[in-house]
């Protein structure tokens, strides 16, 4: 589901210069060298938190929406499960195995989905794919912690981990849409 | 010659590069190797001197083609110690070389009741194909166990073969843990019960000295770009014999003896395998990344990889918080190592290595079913090859300290919960 612009940043900074390998030897991301200063960006303080204590990790066996869904090429696996009352979200779990970026990701998310409706939610998505783009999310959109997946962008192979949770979020809310025929 | 690695990385261009600020040290070679200057250039040399097809021009420069392309067949036939070059098929990757004995063997000789014998250490290349095969013909697969301590349960293999059994496709050495497996005895006790026995040697022909008539298979396939050689080549070795009984596998140019418009008949083996223009230049490349491995010997550097196996497995015996997976000697295994860092998730693991110049894998390494038998979601992987040293190894080390550091460091939470 990426985009192709997402795409190509990915391959581009994989492979920093094509071609023959040739004097000066090429340098990483452009010659930068990715200090501690990238990693502590990446694994902000807030997203260690939420990996290593997740307040909504758990299921929630009765919800109308219980959705999962895995990274292919990981092996990350993730399910999220939303109880809808009155049009809104009063309890989000998820659950699952991945790496620290997927699983806080999922465990913000979660936070942030509880309280909200389906067209809220699908604005949030629409913030978080478009700041996993690069673009600032719109003002008036509070991400909550979730904006501390700012420093994901400077990892294109780590965006899929992040992404993950939203992908499956929009998964369940396609079904439960097809299903109640909203 | 004991291997000098210090004086073969010179002849790796790539190893010279820095990335993200810090030295290379390259240890994903189980996923692919880096390329020696002279595959580089014989790549370069194809291109830029004899670039034509072969099998067809009656001009010079495909003369010089076929030539240099039939040269690397019959170097490849050599390596493995096989009777004849005819028994050599090149394809894309191993993957496809399995493949085509699914679909030119399996899928025509199968039917409903008959059983595929495969082990829980498979990497998906060599379970996938068998899979489709088994769906198609209505077999049934069954799969040797594997211990706790990453090895085949070979006391299953007297009731696991059985009449019923027609094929039996075994890794001779596991991307994950590096084990490597006892194939003769199991194509010893295939050819008793009557059953093809298939070898898939992507990692056992990169690093061990293989001898295809001492290992008793029927068919072995293995990739050119996990042995020096560039990618886009597999082959698949099979006994002429066999290989005359299959019928084609994909049709086209090269493979044809006479086409009619309705009716063809068939090449001779190993080129009725070979449809269409194949990948000339980078097959005789591989013919000198086998040169390469020649000089070296393939003894020498299966000792230099399980010395600095050996050196790693019992440094990092001594680090705590590290969970190793697989045989615990280095004997058994190649040089594999597959690994978790307690309390932290391998991708997260691989992304510190990264930052440190370290360059490893990380993930279920196309072996899910491997990855639940052994109960955990992914692990991190660190492989070796004849350009590696014990730096390399001390490197690989501090980065497992500089990650313990990075997640764990004063100011974040000293005690994380398992993961996986």
């Amino acid at each position: 589901m990426m985009k192709p612009q997402e795409r190509r940043s990915h391959s581009s900074d994989q492979h920093p210069r094509g071609g023959i390998p040739s004097e000066p030897v090429p340098q990483g991301r452009g010659g930068a060298s990715r200090g501690i200063e990238e990693l502590n960006e990446l694994y902000r303080e807030v997203i260690l938190d939420h990996f290593k204590s997740p307040a909504r990790r758990g299921e929630l066996p009765q919800a109308q929406v219980r959705a999962s869904g895995n990274n292919p090429l990981c092996g990350d696996e993730l399910g999220i499960d939303l109880e809808f009352d009155g049009g809104r979200v009063v309890r989000a779990r998820f659950h699952g195995k991945g790496c620290a970026i997927s699983q806080a990701a999922a465990s913000m998310l979660a936070a942030q989905l509880e309280g909200k409706t389906l067209e809220e939610i699908v604005r949030l998505i629409g913030a978080l794919k478009a700041l996993m783009r690069g673009e600032d999310p719109p003002e008036e959109l509070d991400l909550g912690d979730l904006e501390a997946l700012a420093g994901v962008r400077k990892f294109p192979v780590r965006v899929k981990c992040a992404a993950l949770s939203w992908n499956v979020v929009e998964q369940g809310l396609s079904e439960y849409q097809s299903r109640v025929g909203t | 010659m004991p291997i000098n690695s210090a004086s073969i990385r010179n002849d790796f261009p790539i190893l010279a590069r820095t990335v993200h600020g810090k030295p290379l040290v390259y240890l994903d070679n189980a996923a692919t190797t880096q390329k020696p200057r002279q595959v580089i250039d014989a790549i370069q040399g194809y291109y830029s001197r004899y670039n034509a097809n072969v099998h067809r021009g009656l001009h010079a420069l495909s003369e010089e083609a076929t030539e240099a392309y039939e040269a690397a067949r019959a170097r490849t036939a050599a390596f493995i110690h096989a009777p004849s070059e005819r028994g050599i098929v090149f394809t894309r990757n191993a993957t496809e070389a399995l493949n085509l004995m699914s679909y030119a063997w399996a899928r025509r000789r199968l039917k409903a009741g008959d059983e595929i014998l495969l082990t829980e250490m498979e990497h998906h290349s060599n379970l996938v194909p068998w899979q489709l095969a088994a769906k198609d013909t209505s077999a049934t697969l069954r799969f040797l166990p594997v211990t706790d301590d990453g090895r085949l349960d070979l006391s299953a293999l007297g009731t696991m073969l059985t009449p019923r059994t027609k094929l039996v496709s075994v890794t001779l050495m596991s991307n994950v843990l590096g084990t490597i497996n006892p194939v003769r005895e199991i194509a010893d006790a295939a050819r008793r019960a009557g059953a093809l026995m298939v070898v898939d040697g992507a990692q056992g022909v990169s690093h061990l000295p293989v001898d295809v008539t001492e290992l008793g298979c029927d068919a072995l396939a293995f990739s050119a770009h996990k042995m020096l050689g560039p990618t886009g080549v597999g082959i698949l070795y099979a006994r002429e014999e066999l290989l005359e009984s299959m019928d084609p596998f994909l049709g086209g140019g090269e493979m044809i003896s006479d086409v009619q418009l309705t009716t063809s008949t068939w090449n001779d083996v190993p080129w009725k395998f070979e449809a269409g223009t194949p990948n000339i230049g980078g097959v005789i490349a591989f013919g000198e990344a086998l040169a390469y491995l020649e000089r070296l010997g393939m003894a020498q550097v299966r000792r230099h990889e399980q010395a600095l196996c050996a050196y790693a497995l019992e440094r990092l015996a001594e680090t705590p918080g590290v969970t190793v997976y697989g045989p615990p000697g280095a004997e058994d295994r190649g040089g594999v190592i597959s690994f978790n860092i307690d309390g932290l998730h391998p991708h997260d693991v691989g992304t510190i290595f990264d930052g440190e110049g370290v360059a490893i894998r990380a993930g279920h390494h196309c072996a899910k079913p491997l990855m639940r038998r052994l109960g955990v979601a992914a692990t991190a992987r660190a492989s070796f090859y004849v350009y590696n040293t014990r730096e390399d190894v001390d490197r690989f080390l501090a980065a497992i300290e500089a990650t313990k550091a990075f997640f764990f460091r004063s100011g974040r939470s000293p005690s994380p919960k398992p993961v996986g």
